[in-house]
This record gives structure tokens, C-alpha cells and sequence, in this order.
């Protein structure tokens, strides 16, 4: 994998009505790195997302580079497979499975990843649910855990596969302030140490300030905000 | 054994839902199996009751061709009855043999060359005088049936026979044999005493273990020695079809309520499969963003559904196995009859279906999530 983790050229996507919610965006994100998309509401923000992350497709003409690999060029099998080791996420309500454990949730990713073999598998979720500190939390389902231990293990599971690229989500939405700012940090930290890019899509100014750069989505298209030093 | 273990996840994560559907797929199969099993019992039971009441267990015509000669019609009919060890009567077709008044044939009167024993394998009732004897007579005799006599008015004597030989014959009775068209019933060694040469014979075999194999069987180790018939066609008769016939209507509508009991049971497995689609297709497409491919999530339905319809089979097998026995002792009680045994076939068939249907109802949440836009993930 090459330092720069993401790399988007003309990115466009127009929805099946005909509205053009991305006009060429440019967008490069090396590891360690961590930006903020802000923007309005239905600006686009989760569609550029859900592009970066392999889940919905650019317009043709997109020249998309997600670690080096040129994503037009390989099979939709191929790229599930790129996206299933390569790419976390943290989506904005945590996204977990309501009837699985939180440790069993943590272990999805690796289950059908197929990154680990199945016998190391458990011992890695217990492993990243006790690095965001909730690993005595294992056994509970997520109804019986508070919002932002379910962010935490949402963070968990994103960086249980050990990924190049972090996509979140709004990741402290649904959170109180106190509580929002401590996941942040931890998906921060998280993040740092574990070598990846981060992109998080937000409409708190706060959490953008907390990032590396931010870009503001509008009309389509992506610019980077100047930050005041 | 990733499919296995995610298949198990999603069984345990809906245990209410998991219970409803081995529930509902044991109680159809047990249903189904009750009234299958009620089924074969009344048909049982109606076998045995004519067996028990001296009815004929089995009764097959057999249509032979015999060469022209003195006796062969009967003697034909005692071998192949020999072989079998079954009782019979013959009767002779396709004669152009015709009954005679006035010097005209009555056309529309058939004339059925028969053994005393007729009676016995059909006991139409005697309508007046007596029914053809094996005893030695001097005057050939005939028994009509009701139709015959009216035909043929009040008269005691009938010239029986060909264009050129005819013989006077007497009326012995008169029998009410059910058919409408009028048939003149002449004793066969009487008949064949008398030397028409039939071209064709129709016996009657009757006992309570006969099948249509062992008559065309013996009929072929019969030419093999010799025997100077062959046989031509054979059809079961006997009064067991009539009474199953007879019963025929109920035992449909007990197959239906049978496949109702299946019906429902599909219906309320489904049901339960669509109540929680939408929320296990949210889960499969999240595991679809996670790197589960469209097969694997087939697999881990089919594995779900499957470890429910075994669970349901099992305890549904063991049900009715268990039930079985106060099934059909109800019918024991009230007919009297021996119990047929557990019929292990039922079993199958509902294991096939429980098994289909759990697939099919589980297979729903897995397409919605097929067909659900991944990107939705980052929404919900």
C-alpha cells in the first residue's frame, strides 16, 4: 500500500433523477492523515463517502485510486474484497448489528473480510474492544450500551481489520457534546497510531477544527477551507 | 464454519423468532402426518372389514383365449385357478352366440357363460328361483337378471345357440346383478358339455393375497408347459376397490386438510421470515459493506433455515411417532381393525417441505438486501 492512501480525480455522481451531486472532485489523503468534509445538508457529503468507501459507484470518467489500485479497473468481486480489508467504517448512528454481542459485532468485519483465520478472530475483536476501553462491555448487545460506548465499538470494529482508510459518518452525531468529543479523541488517537487516513464527514465545525484539513462540499464541488492559524 | 457460526449468531439473536418457526413447522408436520396417517387407516380399515366379512381381498378378471374343443374353457380356467390357488368362475365372450325365440335373436341379450362361484365373488342378490349348481342335470339351465326376464317376458324355455345349433334351456332364477342390460347366465361345463367352442373366457380369481403379477405369471408358466390358452387382457374387480371408491371422497378431503395444514404452515412461517425481513436485510447489507458476498449470505440463510427445519423435523418425527399410536388406536376402538404402521414416508415428505419452506421464507431479508443500495448503510 503507498502513502497516499486516497486519490480522486474528476470525481462525479449523478443521481438515477438526473441531479449532479459531484462535479470533478479532486480530493488526495495519505496515511496518518486525517480531513473533515463539512457542508449542508444534502450536499453530497455521504454520497462522496460512500464513493471513497467502494459502497455506491462514481460516473464514468472518475478516476478513482483507493492504496494504489485503480478501482475502474478491477471487478466488482475485487473490489468488495478491496473494501472489506482496506476500508473501516464508522457510520453515524454506530451501525451495529441490534442482536449480536459488541464483540461479535467487532468481529463481523473479520469474519467475512476473511483477513484472519477464524481461530484468531475473537481474540482480535476482545483485543480492539479493550484498546477503545469497552472490552467489558463484550457481551452485551448494543440496545444495553450507552451512545457513546456504541460509537466506541463501532470504532472498534473499523479498526479491527487494521484498514488504510477510515470513512466516519458523522461519527459524534448522535452524541452529547462531553461524550462526542472524547470518542473523537479516541478515533484520533485511534487512528494516528494505527497508521490510517481518516476522512470524516460533519456538520460540527468542532470536529472538523479537530482534523488536518477540512473541504467544504457545496454545489458539487470540493474546496479546502483556509484555517485561521 | 464462518457461515455456521454467523448462521447460529443470527438464530440466537432472534430466539422468539427461531422458536415460532420450529413450532409452526412441528405442528404442520405432526398435522399433516395425523391426517395422512387418519387416511390410511380408514383405507386399512376397509380393507380389513371386507376381508373379515368374508369379501374378497383382491378379485382380478382375467380374459383368456382358448383353442375350439370340448372342455378347454373350463379346463383352462381350473389350471390357471390351480396355479393360484384361488378360487374362480369363469365366463365365456365374443361368442356369436345368441338367444333365440320364435325362431329370431333377441339381439340386445347378452349370454354369459358362467361357473356357480360367480355368485360368490359377486353375491347379487336372488330374485326368484335358485342360482346355477354344480350338480349334474339333465336339462340345461340359465339364471337371468331382471332386465333379461323382462326382456324376454314370462317364458321358462330359451333356444340358446348359433344360426345353425341351438339348445332348449330352462330357467332356473332370476338375480338382481346390478346392470341394466339384459344377461342371460349359463353354467360353463353345461356350455361346454354342450360343445360350442368359445374363442374367449373371461375368469374370475379371487383370495385374500392375489396381485395382477402373480396371475400374469402363472398364465405365462402355464403356456411354457403347454397350456392351450393365452391370456389377453386382466382387470382387478373386486368389491375392496368399490368400498375404497366408496370412501374415496373422504379420504380427498383428509388429503386436503392435510395439505391445508402444510398451507398454513408455510403461511405462517412466511410470515414470521417477512415480519423481521426488514431489519435482517439491514444486517445483511451491513455485512454486504463488510465484505460478505451475495453467496455467502445465501449460504448462511439456507444454513439458518436448515438448523430450524432439522430442529422442527426432529421434534415434529418424534411427535408424531408418539401420537401416532393414539391416531390410530381411535380407530382400533372403533372399528376394530389392526393398526398399519408408522409410516416413516409421511415423515419424509413433511421434512421436504418444512425444509423448503423455511428456506423459502428465509430467503426473503437476503434478496431485499441483494437488491438494497450499499451505500443506505451510511444513512441508518
Amino acid at each position: 500500500m503507498t502513502a497516499t492512501v486516497v486519490r480522486l480525480r474528476d470525481g462525479n455522481r449523478t443521481l438515477p433523477g438526473g441531479a449532479r451531486l459531484l462535479k470533478g472532485v479532486d480530493l488526495d489523503v495519505v496515511r496518518g492523515e486525517s480531513i473533515a468534509i463539512i457542508g449542508r445538508s444534502g450536499s453530497g457529503k455521504s454520497t462522496l463517502l460512500a464513493g471513497l468507501g467502494l459502497l455506491a459507484p462514481f460516473d464514468g470518467g472518475t478516476h478513482y485510486e483507493l492504496g494504489g489500485v485503480d478501482v475502474a479497473t478491477i471487478s466488482e468481486r475485487k473490489r468488495a474484497r478491496l473494501r472489506a480489508q482496506n476500508v473501516g467504517f464508522v457510520l453515524q448512528n454506530a451501525g451495529l448489528v441490534s442482536h449480536l454481542s459488541a464483540i461479535e459485532n467487532v468481529e463481523m468485519p473479520l469474519i467475512h473480510s476473511r483477513t484472519m483465520r477464524l481461530s484468531r478472530t475473537r481474540a482480535r475483536a476482545s483485543e480492539m474492544l479493550d484498546l477503545l476501553e469497552v472490552g467489558h462491555l463484550s457481551r452485551r448487545r448494543s440496545p444495553q450500551v450507552s451512545g457513546g460506548e456504541r460509537q466506541r465499538i463501532a470504532i472498534a470494529r473499523a479498526l479491527a481489520i487494521d484498514p488504510d482508510l477510515i470513512l466516519a459518518d458523522e461519527p459524534t452525531g448522535a452524541l452529547d457534546e462531553v461524550t462526542g468529543r472524547r470518542v473523537l479523541d479516541e478515533m484520533l488517537s485511534r487512528v494516528a497510531q494505527a497508521g490510517a487516513a481518516l476522512i470524516v464527514v460533519t456538520h460540527d465545525p468542532e470536529v472538523a477544527a479537530r482534523t488536518d484539513r477540512t473541504y467544504r462540499l457545496d454545489g458539487g464541488t470540493l474546496r479546502e477551507e483556509a484555517r485561521a492559524s | 464454519m464462518r457461515t455456521l457460526i454467523v448462521a447460529l449468531q443470527g438464530l440466537r439473536g432472534a430466539p422468539v423468532k427461531s422458536i415460532l418457526v420450529v413450532l409452526a413447522l412441528t405442528l404442520g408436520m405432526v398435522g399433516f402426518v395425523a391426517v395422512l396417517t387418519a387416511d390410511q387407516v380408514m383405507r386399512d380399515a376397509v380393507t380389513q372389514r371386507a376381508v373379515l366379512l368374508g369379501g374378497n381381498a383382491s378379485t382380478y378378471q382375467a380374459t383368456i383365449a382358448v383353442p375350439p374343443g370340448d372342455g378347454e374353457a373350463g379346463r383352462a380356467a381350473d389350471q390357471l385357478e390351480r396355479r393360484l390357488a384361488a378360487t374362480g368362475a369363469a365366463s365365456i365372450e365374443d361368442l356369436d352366440v345368441g338367444v333365440w325365440s320364435d325362431g329370431a335373436v333377441m339381439n340386445d341379450v347378452a349370454v354369459v357363460f358362467t361357473e356357480p362361484e360367480l355368485r360368490d365373488i359377486l353375491p347379487f342378490p336372488l330374485v326368484e328361483g335358485s342360482w346355477l349348481i354344480d350338480a349334474v342335470v339333465l336339462a340345461p339351465r340359465v339364471a337371468l337378471n331382471e332386465a333379461a326376464r323382462d326382456a324376454l317376458g314370462g317364458a321358462k324355455l330359451y333356444e340358446i345357440g348359433t344360426q345353425d345349433q341351438r339348445v332348449t334351456f330352462s330357467r332356473m332364477g332370476v338375480v338382481r346383478d346390478g346392470r341394466s342390460t339384459p344377461q342371460v347366465y349359463i353354467h360353463l361345463d353345461e356350455y361346454s358339455r354342450w360343445n360350442v367352442s368359445p374363442s374367449a373366457v373371461s375368469i374370475r380369481l379371487h383370495s385374500p393375497t392375489l396381485s395382477e403379477d402373480e396371475v400374469r405369471m402363472a398364465a405365462r408358466q402355464l403356456g411354457a408347459v403347454g397350456a392351450s390358452f393365452t391370456l389377453r387382457d386382466i382387470a382387478r374387480t373386486d368389491q375392496v376397490d368399490l368400498l375404497a371408491d366408496e370412501i374415496g371422497t373422504t379420504t380427498r378431503v383428509l388429503f386436503v386438510l392435510g395439505l391445508l395444514s402444510l398451507a398454513s404452515t408455510v403461511v405462517g412461517i412466511a410470515n414470521v421470515g417477512l415480519a423481521t425481513a426488514r431489519s435482517r436485510a439491514r444486517e445483511f447489507t451491513l455485512r454486504r459493506a463488510m465484505g460478505a458476498s451475495r453467496s455467502q449470505l445465501a449460504l448462511i440463510v439456507i444454513v439458518e433455515s436448515q438448523i430450524l427445519a432439522g430442529a422442527a423435523a426432529v421434534i415434529a418425527v418424534a411427535g408424531s411417532y408418539a401420537l401416532f399410536p393414539a391416531v390410530v388406536g381411535a380407530f382400533d376402538a372403533q372399528l376394530g381393525v389392526t393398526p398399519p404402521p408408522y409410516q416413516w414416508h409421511y415423515a419424509l415428505i413433511c421434512l421436504s417441505v418444512a425444509s423448503a419452506t423455511a428456506i423459502v421464507s428465509s430467503i426473503v431479508p437476503a434478496l431485499l438486501s441483494y437488491w438494497r443500495d450499499l451505500s443506505g448503510v451510511m444513512r441508518e
